[in-house]
Formats: structure tokens, sequence, C-alpha cells
């Protein structure tokens, strides 16, 4: 009996005792998402079931809750019973498109715990179905009446509350920043060197996934290093400097168009021109095409990831670059989030064209990339820790395939679930930010001199 | 009034409910209206439309039509005799004579056409992932297109087989609004909405293939 009860979860009864006004409410709040896009995209599906393969969750398990087209038949049995005639008389695997508790568990089992949001089934579909939009439609439907996996809305109310997804107290970030400035002044040799912290009236002003400061402060310090060689005017915010949101992956549109305003605030505080991302796909999602829709306000100002930023110098030979330095086998992970929902495709790979001179891609690759398995919010969601480790087999087979010795990828969440795979597949491989390997080879003394 | 004419009458009264029917299903769509878009574009709406309907069609650039190639192959051909189909009965509700030049390649295709439709539906049979996917819609609609194809083939040879081509034909268009059959409108939405998303964003055309 006591290990029954210690054994429930608590999020998981919840959704089984919710109440018919609480049903009532995320039925009135997924109503109200609806727009013609969405309404199209959920009356468009023809099971032709070609969607399946390119789901990496379902080419790893096989199993009928990881097709896509399954997923989205989730929500349209819903909206086709709420909104259409004959709408209610089908009933399938998926339900009979009551929203009740049973679909509800549904919906959180496949939406939240079998997809990371990556938009390969929407690339793959033969309608051309917006499958991610439609699945975070849904999860916003969830989100309303708080029914995001707890372990997921607790690193959206950290950034809510603290002003960064790993709380990261002000005192501790401005510290960080004191001993990279002293660490970049050793690096380049150069007593002047430093992060600049709320310089008002600069040309960038940079953010970071925390991350960064709490775990990587290295792959901060290359990005300093870059900016340094390249002389460029930049700083970092003291307040608001997070570039995540995992408003995108919980679906709260309410939160993640907070988290996203207050880098505007600090741009307008701080009167600077470029918004610049850091290495962050969901980051440069979030930033660059959802908050201006979340926020519904143009920005005056432009956004970039740093990638574009860095590729730039190159270009203009703002910085010169040694690939002989770097003779290791290279490879590159797109991060869905940038490339396939973002649009940054090439940037990247012209960098370490220049940056390594061994260079190759794995197949298959930019837009068309797997998922590693660390979107959709599954870094966070412990409780799908097996299914993403599992479902990241297709990354790590692609990885292993290249016979690279350094993995590359422009997102620290990439990172974390490679490093993952690393140790759970024996990759045996470095992994490493753009920047890093960037700053590896930066020939800085030549441009000081 | 002959069986033949109640029938010609019976097809063209389908055809004007399912048109009166999918505008209706149209308009109710658009209804829910359309969202202001806020970000600065990166890339083109046009562009990527039109990246939608042509290369992003083809297998080398849709890595579900590579895989399955000869599921993406059983499509197209499945489509060109559902097309034939229409453009035999516009003929017989029109009461254009037909040569031989038309009604040999029409049979081909129709063949074609119908085998393409067979297949397809004996995949979704055994499968057990198209099995777990599938609902009714999904067999009534393949089977009432493969009996639309059958008679209209052999409505090529035997004028006899006229009345059930007929009587098919007015069963799909009323049928059409209903299931996935309407999916002959929502695929030139859904493809003009993934363009504009995707060349919005500059993933489409892809930057590399850009002049």
């Amino acid at each position: 009996m006591t290990s029954e009860k210690v054994q429930k979860d608590p999020y998981i009864e919840r959704i089984r005792h919710l109440k018919p006004d609480e049903l009532e409410s995320a039925l009135a709040s997924f109503r109200k998402l609806l727009d013609h896009n969405i309404a199209a995209g959920l009356q468009s599906c023809v099971n032709c079931g070609l969607c399946a393969d390119s789901c990496h969750y379902f080419l790893v398990t096989g199993e009928t809750e990881a097709i896509p087209a399954y997923k989205l038949k989730l929500v349209s049995s819903v909206f086709k019973r709420l909104l259409t005639v004959l709408g209610g008389l089908a009933k399938g695997s998926e339900g009979n498109g009551a929203l009740d508790s049973q679909t509800v568990e549904r919906w959180v089992d496949s939406l939240y715990g079998r997809c990371t949001l990556c938009g390969r089934c929407a690339l793959n579909c033969t309608m051309g179905i917006n499958i991610t939009r439609l699945i975070r439609t849904a999860r916003t439907t969830l989100a309303s009446i708080d029914l995001v996996p707890p372990d997921l809305q607790s690193t959206v109310t950290t950034a809510v509350e603290k002003g960064n997804n790993m709380g990261i107290p002000r005192q501790e970030w401005l510290d960080t920043l004191q001993w990279l400035s002293e660490e970049l002044q050793l690096e380049v040799g150069d007593p002047e060197a430093h992060l600049p912290v709320d310089k008002p009236g600069t040309e960038i002003l940079y953010t970071v996934n925390p991350r960064e400061p709490k775990f990587f402060p290295l792959s901060l310090l290359a990005t300093a290093k870059i900016f340094y060689a390249a002389k460029e005017s930049w700083t970092v915010s003291s307040d608001y400097y997070d570039v995540t949101n995992y408003g995108l992956y919980s679906g709260n549109d309410n939160e993640a168009g907070l988290i996203s305003s207050r880098l505007r605030d600090s741009m307008v505080k701080l009167g600077a021109k470029t918004l610049v991302l850091g290495e962050c796909g969901h980051g440069y999602n979030s930033n660059r095409w959802e908050a201006p829709e979340w926020m519904a306000a143009t920005d005056r100002f432009k956004v970039k990831s740093v990638i574009q930023i860095i590729a730039d110098y190159i270009r203009q030979r703002r910085i010169k670059l040694d690939p002989s330095r770097n003779q290791k086998v290279v490879t590159l992970h797109d991060p869905c989030n940038l490339v396939r929902l973002g649009g940054i495709i090439e940037e990247q790979r012209f960098i370490l064209k220049n940056a390594v001179t061994n260079f190759v891609e794995m197949y298959p690759n930019r837009e068309k990339n797997y998922c590693c398995g660390g979107g959709g919010g599954q870094l966070s969601m412990t409780r799908y820790a097996k299914r993403r480790l599992e479902a990241g087999r297709i990354k790590a087979d692609q990885i292993r395939k290249t016979g690279a010795q350094i993995v590359v990828t422009p997102c620290h969440n990439c990172i974390d679930q490679l490093s993952e795979l690393n140790r759970e597949y024996d990759l045996k491989v470095e992994i490493k930010t753009v920047s890093e390997v960037v700053a590896d080879v930066l020939v800085i003394h030549e441009l000081v001199s | 009034m002959s069986l033949f004419a109640v029938l010609k009458l019976g097809v063209a009264a389908s055809v004007l409910f399912c048109l009166v029917v999918l505008t209706v299903i149209l308009v109710r769509t658009f209804a829910f209206g359309r969202r202001p878009t806020y970000a600065h574009p990166r890339g083109g709406s046009l562009a990527g439309i039109l990246y939608a309907f042509g290369p992003g069609m083809l297998p080398w650039e849709k890595e579900s039509a590579a895989k399955h190639i000869w599921t993406y192959i059983g499509g197209i051909l499945y489509h060109v005799g559902i097309l034939m189909a229409m453009l035999f009965l516009a003929t017989v509700l029109l009461g254009i004579p037909l040569t031989q030049t038309f009604l040999q390649p029409a049979q081909i295709l129709l063949i074609i056409g119908l085998v393409s439709g067979v297949a397809l539906l004996i995949k979704r049979i055994l499968k057990p992932q198209m099995r777990a996917l599938s609902g009714g819609d999904d067999y009534l609609a393949n089977i009432l297109v493969d009996l639309l194809l059958f008679f209209a083939l052999a409505a090529t040879f035997a004028e006899a087989m006229l009345v059930p081509f007929l009587a098919v034909a007015m069963i799909i268009f009323i049928y059409v609004p209903f299931g996935k059959l309407r999916h002959c409108v929502f695929f030139f939405y859904s493809r003009i909405l993934f363009g504009t998303f995707f060349g919005k964003r500059g993933v489409f055309p892809h930057p590399s293939k850009k002049a």
C-alpha cells in the first residue's frame, strides 16, 4: 500500500482527476488559439504515414504514439469534434475527440513526452502541415490549465522569477564576468581587455545561455575573445542576459513573451543597435521569430545569431583564423531551432571551413538533419529522460558514421544532449560550440601588433 | 427520363453540392482569422510557396518521398488516374464523343491509377503502423476512388458501365467534403502555408541554392 502511494505521480494523478470546469476551460483556450493557419492544418492530414520515418522517436521505438500523424490526430480529433459536422462520429486509436482526462493524458504522453518540436515531420509531410505548430498549440492548451510537466514548468518559473533559467544571482553573474575578464587579459596579453557590462550605446548587446556562466564559462570566454579580436563594440546586461526561453517548449505564451520582452528592455535601456543571441538554437527561434508574435510588436533593432556575426567577421577580415591549428576531424550538428526552424543554415559551415582543416558533414544535414533529442524541453523533463536517450541513438549513429573527433554545434542545449549521448553510446568525441572552435584558432597577436 | 439522364443530373447536382460545402468549409476555416505577423522576414513568402509546389515536392528534396519512393510514385500515378477519370466524367456529362486517340492513353492511365490505388490500399491494410493510423474514412475514401477508376475504365469498353460509373461519381462528390478527400482543396492550402512559413524564415528556397 505504501509503495503504491510512493509510486503515484501527482502530475498524472491530477490529469486523471481533472474537473469538468478545468476541461471546459482547456477547450475554451484551445478554441481561442485557433486561427485559419491552425484550422487548415488540423483538417489536412491524409494519414499517408510518410511522416513516421522523419521522427527520431518513431525510428527508435516503432511505436504508433510516436508517429507525427498520430500526434496530429490527437489534436485534430478534438478540433473536428468541436467544430465540424461529422467530427464526433469517428473513433480511432486517438479517442473520439472529446477533451477528457484520457485525451489529456494521451496529449501529455505524446505531445510533451515524445516530441522535441524539431519540425522534421513538418518538412516531410506530404501535405506540408506544420505539425510542430499544431503540437505547440496543444501544449499551449495544456499550459492554460497548468498542465505543463512540473519539471519543465519549474525551468520556466525560475526564468520568470529570477531573470534566468538557472536562477543565477546577479552578483554571481558579475563575479563570473570579472574573473572571465581577468582570464581574457591573460589569454590575449592585454590588460585593457574585458567583458563589458551595461555599457551604453554599443553595437551589440550579447546574450548567453545561463549554462555558460554556470557550467561552461570558457565558452563565454571564447566569444569574448572573438569580440576582442574583432574590436567589437559590445556589452552584456547585468540584469537580463538569458537567451533561452523554455516558454517556447512549455507552450505558455504569456511567460514566453515576458521572458523575451526582458531582453528587449535591456536593449532599450542600454541603447544597443543589435541584439545578438548566443549559441542557443531555441533561444534563436524564440527571440528572432516567436518573440515578436508573442509580444505583438515588431523589433526596432536587428536580432541576429552570434553565428551570423562571426561569419561576417571572417568575410570582412575582422578576425584572422589559422585552421592548421585544428587538424582533427570535425563534424557539425545542426540545431533544429536554429537551422530548420530558424534559417541559419550556411553560416556555421562557412565558419568551420575557415577554422578547421578537416570538416566533414554528417548525413542528413542542414535543414534535413535529425534532432539530437534535447529540444522540446526534453532536457528538463526528467520523467522522459530514458526515452530521450533512446531517441538520441539516431544522432549517435550519425556522428559515429562521420568518424569525427570533434562534434561542433551552435547550441548549448544540443551540447548537453550530445554530451549525454557521448557517454551513453561511447562515441569518444569532443563536443564544442562554434565560438570555442573559432577562439582556439584565432590569430590574436598578429592582429594586436 | 432515362436512368442515364437521371444519373447525369445527379452527378451535376452532387458536384454542385460538393463545391458549395467545400466553399463553406473554406470560409469557416478563413473565419478563424489571420494573426498579424511581426517578425522581420529573412526570406520571401512567394519564393517559399513556389518552392513548396515545385522542387519541394521532389524526392531528392523530401526524405519521406525518397525513403518511400514506390509509395510516392504510386501516389502520383493514383492522382494522375483520378484526374483522367474526372476528365472522362466531364466528357460524359458534356456529351463529348471520344476518339480512339483519347481513349487508349486514358485506359492506360486509368489502369495504372487503379493498380496504384489498390496497392496503396493493400499497404494500408498490411503495414501495422498504417493500420494503427487508419480510420474508416481512410479505407472508404480509397475504395470509393478505386471503384471510380474501375468503372471509368470499364465504361471505356462497355457503355453499360456508365451507370455504375456515374453512381459512384455521385457518391464521391457527396462524400468529398466530409472526409479526407477534402484534401483536393486543403493540399493547396497547406502547401501555401508551408511555403509561406519556411520561405519567410529563409529556410526555403535553400540559401545555398539561391541565385
